[in-house]
């Protein structure tokens, strides 16, 4: 009979257990994470195996997939100037998107030409593609709502160009858009593979403005009973913690999604506006900053993600008995971010963010960070406030945001008739417009 | 007898030093702070009077004298960074970089030393840039006010030498800070001699704690300094930026990373937050 | 057959009785006291800590208290008188000198929370270590008072004060005596006011240099022969000389506007390299306005010049910027102390611009006993505020 003081104490045991399942995980192909699903016992050029290349989500619903959808391994924001001349040819791009991404989402086999043809298909992916988990999310921004479609009288209320924050340093290159497609999916290959896909597809009109890849680490699975833990960004720091209920339906209703009846026009309903940003890490700095000043300019402990007052990271902050901020700091970051004070829950915005890596700048130092991306049915009262609330913070030090923008997420396609796009242009009739 | 016992506590104590963080910080801190502010405040005064003098030659449509004032005077603006940045509004009104403003060089609010430098020394002219040179003066006055009337928060002090390394490893070393007149050596001097001042005037405390670390930071600037002198001038100024050569860049940037890294420490061996 | 012994003679006789009835005596004395300190050592025998100083360790070597009042009763169980300390770093917090082989002795100590270090008998030995638990009403008073770490602020800027203030001074001095070894003594007059404002916004801290002070600023009654004695110099020399009727004309006051000038030059050094700590920082400008209220304001500082009002107004610059450094930490910790030293400040000042007129101060002899006896109560009660601060905060204590 084995004495129970002899056993680790109950978290530990736990840590132990969860540490097994990764080695389990690993060693044996299981579930969770695709890369990591086998110890490689192949050969050298052998692809990594995963279970998951025939995960797929539905492409039609009442709202866009890719919003409250679990974040995958692998994500893209690629933002594109629009060609089109005229109304017709952005009805063509809306349709020809809407073609591809169904496609590109459900998966099946590509088609055969000739071979003295260009083939239609990179084959990055070979001979049948397989959705791998991808999402495509099509956003509009302000720009399209100018003079050339029409479309001025129906540009959703809040919908503006990004304008820059004190501690913006904004490349111009790396802002703004006509459009953005929010690719995720297991493997970024996955996303390259639907990228290439659809510029093959558009080539009079798309013209690639800019775009950034992200990732989010995968972790061990979670045992039933226990809450998935957020992945950690580059600064060390788990990054969601105290996010709203993704599967709460009433709260993304609420938070999220513009509602039928709103002031929104009417096209607009089910949709949401999307904010990215850009934002550089400068991660020698932070290496170099003392763990307390860290934990203090976030406002939670690193290794647990806890509030100040204690808990794990799912113990949502308590201000109540911290009025002058002696526990956490009042420019704490998320304390500065949500105050939880009366009123400050009509700022509560959706994260779905990725880690970036890019290259290294002329000094030597790398150029990495925090590819933010946020859904709130409120653009003004949803990510602008809460930015203007972090102006100025002490994280600040270690940020500087570079590029980004602010865009539209158009509702979702509702079945095979409808393609994405249709409702905004329904909502503007034109001579052109075929349906 | 209680004195020479305590003496010998004392004695004792430092022999068994820890190699972590200190206790909490003691009074011992006063006086290197008050120095240092006394320092700051000097630094900001010739601060205010050469950009006076600058921006006076800027008016005057006075080319050549302009563009000879411009970098020595920036020197004590980069000495005292550390202080200086602790007002956002006024740092980036002084010292912001075009590309920090998205509109680039003509955006409204990009204003400041960089502002005319870009003028001077990109555009070669002096004209359009007085009312650019009239806010500079009234913001460094600013400046010095403000400075006048703050407590100097020591973790700010002790951690400004560091601060100031990041500055020199961000953007010195790769001459992106004056890109039109290239005379980022100046800026150079004047972060490595804040820094230096810094270390200076707490020496004795961090020898206290860790003499062997002194002497590393010491090597290391002593480095940086030697090959920064190459490129002096006989009038006391530094050539430009683009005659710095690629080894010596090299040779420059290791001391610089390792004097961020080793500063960064300063602050937890002086029992500071 | 031996012989018995002699008897010893009768005193010796007696002197034994004597010191065997003393030793009894102490005997009963030392077991009454023994048994008071049993009662006490019962009375604290909950919270009692023992520790046995062996010749080269102590026993136990680790100990821990909660915080609060303890009792240490140390055991000498070595070969030598031993000491007995508590040690925060470097710090001396409590110790017992001299306990003798064999003996035991119990200390008293009331404790924060915290890592101490004990000694253990030779100073080769190795140290104990003592820590000291928090309790719910240590961590109320921790909460309650401010670290040492947050005095480094206000001391630092007060430190660049005395720099620039200092400077000030010794600058105002050059100045006049500048014009006194030009001779033109009427231009000294007008640059006596001045330099003595200077020295009044720091005097509080200059008093703490005794003997540098005197020679700055002592008046004549000090000295035997008053206003002729050869030793008054200073301030008030230079004053006599400029503004007394009776005094001769100005020659023989270079040497001691140069005398002067080489003082006020000292003391800004001492100034700047003696570190004050932060219960002086408040204690010593309270005192300032003590004087100011008991003997100063019935015109004896100025006696020549009649220019107290100048001074009187540069004491309470120099108190306003101590009471603006220490705002922040008494404001958080004692915010009704704050008020009451606003209040006691603001009625001073009001005082004092009352009696100004058109900008200038009139001269003390024009400030009648009532009014006089008003500047001396409103600087009493500033003192009195001041002297608030010191057990709000608990300075003494760190």
């Amino acid at each position: 009979m084995t004495d129970t003081r002899d056993l680790p104490s109950p978290e530990r045991r736990r840590v132990l257990f969860g540490l097994g399942a990764a080695g389990a995980a690993l060693a044996g192909g299981g579930l969770g994470c695709p890369m990591l699903a086998q110890a490689n016992e192949g050969k050298v050029t052998e692809a990594p195996k995963s279970e998951r290349t025939e995960d797929r989500h539905a492409y039609e619903g009442v709202h866009q997939a890719g919003i409250v959808t679990p974040r995958p391994a692998a994500g893209m924001v690629v933002a594109f100037d629009v060609l089109a001349n005229d109304r017709a040819d952005l009805e063509r791009l809306f349709r020809t998107l809407d073609e591809r991404i169904r496609f590109l989402t459900q998966g099946g086999p590509v088609e055969n030409l000739d071979p003295k043809l260009p083939p239609p298909d990179s084959g990055i992916l070979g001979p049948v593609v397989s959705p791998d988990n991808l999402t495509v999310t099509v956003s509009v921004g302000a720009s399209l709502f100018d003079d050339r479609y029409g479309l001025e009288a129906v540009k959703p209320r809040r919908l503006s160009r990004m304008v820059g924050f004190p501690n913006d340093a904004l490349e111009e290159d790396r802002c703004h858009g006509d459009l953005s497609l929010q690719f995720c999916s297991n493997t970024p290959d996955t996303n390259i593979h639907a990228l290439r896909d659809i510029i093959k597809a558009l080539p009079d009109l798309l013209f690639v403005r800019w775009k950034q890849e992200g990732s989010v680490p995968p972790q061990a699975p979670t045992k039933p009973g226990e809450l998935a833990q957020n992945a950690r960004n580059f600064l060390g720091f788990r990054d969601g913690s105290a996010n709203p209920d993704s599967t709460d339906t009433q709260a993304m209703d609420r938070l999220v999604w513009v509602q039928p009846g709103s002031d929104e026009p009417a096209w607009a309903a089910h949709g949401s506006y999307q904010a990215v940003r850009v934002i550089r890490n400068f991660v020698e700095r932070w290496d170099r900053t003392p763990l307390q000043e860290q934990e203090s300019i976030f406002g939670r402990r690193k290794a647990s993600g806890a509030p100040m007052q204690g808990g794990d990271e799912f113990t949502l902050p308590d201000y109540s008995n911290d009025p002058q901020g002696k526990l956490t700091r009042l420019d704490a970051h998320i304390r500065l971010a949500n105050p939880r004070t009366p009123g400050s829950e009509a700022n509560l915005i959706l994260r779905r963010p990725f880690n970036y890596s890019n290259g290294v700048n002329k000094n030597g130092q790398l150029d990495m960070g925090l590819l933010f991306i946020c859904y709130q049915a409120d653009l003004e009262q949803g990510f602008i406030t809460v930015q203007r609330r972090l102006n100025g913070e002490p994280l600040e030090e270690y940020l500087k945001p570079t590029g980004g923008g602010y865009f539209f997420t158009l509702p979702g396609v509702r079945d095979a008739e409808d393609f994405i796009g249709r409702a905004l242009l329904l909502a503007t009739p034109h001579s052109n417009t075929t349906t | 007898m209680k004195q020479t016992l305590l003496a010998s506590m004392i004695a004792l104590s430092a022999l068994a030093a820890p190699a972590f963080a200190a206790a909490p910080a003691g009074l011992d801190l006063v006086q290197p702070i008050s120095d240092y502010k006394i320092y700051v405040t000097e630094e900001v005064g010739k601060l205010v009077s050469e950009t006076q003098a600058f921006t006076d030659a800027v008016k005057a449509g006075d080319l050549a004298t302009a563009k000879k004032l411009y970098a020595p005077t920036r020197v004590h603006y980069e000495a005292i960074e550390p202080i200086a940045e602790l007002f956002s509004d006024l740092d980036a009104s002084i010292d912001s970089r075009v590309d920090d403003h998205e509109q680039g060089v003509t955006a409204e609010d990009f204003t400041g030393f960089h502002r005319i430098e870009y003028g001077l020394f990109d555009q070669n002219t002096t004209k359009g840039y007085e009312g650019f040179a009239d806010q500079l003066v009234k913001d460094v006055k600013d400046l010095q006010a403000r400075i006048d009337g703050l407590t100097f928060p020591p973790e700010k002090v002790v951690g400004g030498a560091a601060a100031l390394l990041e500055e020199v490893a961000a953007t010195k070393v790769t001459g992106e800070e004056d890109r039109y007149s290239h005379t980022d050596l100046y800026d150079f001097q004047g972060n490595v001699d804040g820094a230096r001042k810094i270390v200076d005037l707490f020496r004795p405390q961090i020898e206290k704690q860790d003499k062997a670390f002194v002497a590393k930071v010491d090597k290391n600037f002593a480095t940086v300094e030697t090959i920064l002198a190459k490129y002096k001038t006989k009038d006391g100024g530094f050539e430009t930026y683009d005659k710095v050569k690629e080894r010596d860049r090299k040779a420059m940037i290791g001391p610089v990373n390792t004097l961020a890294e080793d500063l960064s420490t300063l602050r937890g061996k002086l029992g500071l937050n | 057959m031996s012989n018995s012994a002699p008897r010893p003679p009768r005193l010796l006789r007696v002197a034994v009785a004597g010191s065997v009835v003393l030793m009894i005596a102490a005997g009963g004395l030392f077991y009454y006291a023994a048994n008071v300190a049993s009662e006490k050592r019962k009375a604290h025998a909950g919270q009692e800590t023992v520790v046995t100083i062996h010749d080269h360790r102590c026993e136990p070597a680790a100990l821990s208290v909660p915080a609060g009042k303890a009792a240490f009763r140390i055991v000498n169980a070595s070969d030598r008188a031993v000491e007995w300390e508590i040690l925060d770093g470097v710090l001396v917090l409590e110790e017992r000198e001299n306990i003798a082989p064999g003996m035991s002795q119990t200390i008293n100590a009331s404790l924060e929370p915290g890592q101490y270090a004990i000694t253990c008998g030779l100073l080769s030995n190795p140290r104990g270590s003592l820590t000291v638990t928090a309790t719910a009403e240590s961590d109320a008073r921790a909460r309650a008072r401010p670290s040492l770490t947050t005095f480094i602020g206000p001391l630092s800027e007060y430190r660049v004060y005395l720099s620039q203030q200092g400077s000030a001074l010794v600058s105002a001095v050059a100045n006049l005596s500048a014009a006194i070894d030009a001779g033109d003594l009427s231009k000294a007059r007008e640059l006596y006011a001045p330099a003595r404002a200077a020295y009044q916004r720091i005097a509080g801290a200059a008093q703490r240099f005794a003997e540098l002070n005197n020679a700055i600023d002592a008046r004549a009654d000090y000295y035997e022969k008053r206003e002729q004695d050869p030793a008054f110099a200073g301030f008030h020399r230079l004053e006599f000389g400029l503004f007394a009727p009776a005094a001769q004309a100005g020659q023989s006051l270079a040497p001691v506007a140069r005398q002067l000038l080489a003082d006020v030059t000292s003391l800004k050094a001492q100034l700047l390299a003696q570190p004050i700590p932060p219960e002086q920082l408040v204690s010593m400008i309270s005192r300032n306005l003590r004087s100011l209220a008991e003997h100063r304001f019935d015109g004896e500082e100025e006696r020549y010049s009649h220019t107290d009002l100048n001074g009187f107004a540069a004491n309470l610059e120099g108190t306003s910027k101590v009471v603006a450094l220490m705002r922040p930490l008494v404001e958080k910790t004692a915010p009704q102390v704050q008020q009451r030293i606003d209040s006691a400040r603001a009625a001073l000042n009001d005082t004092l611009q009352g009696l100004r007129g058109e900008g200038q101060w009139p001269a003390y002899t024009q400030i009648t006993q009532t009014q006089r006896q008003a500047i001396a109560d409103r600087a009493r009660d500033l003192a009195a505020a001041l002297d608030g601060i010191d057990p709000a905060l608990g300075l003494s204590a760190l």
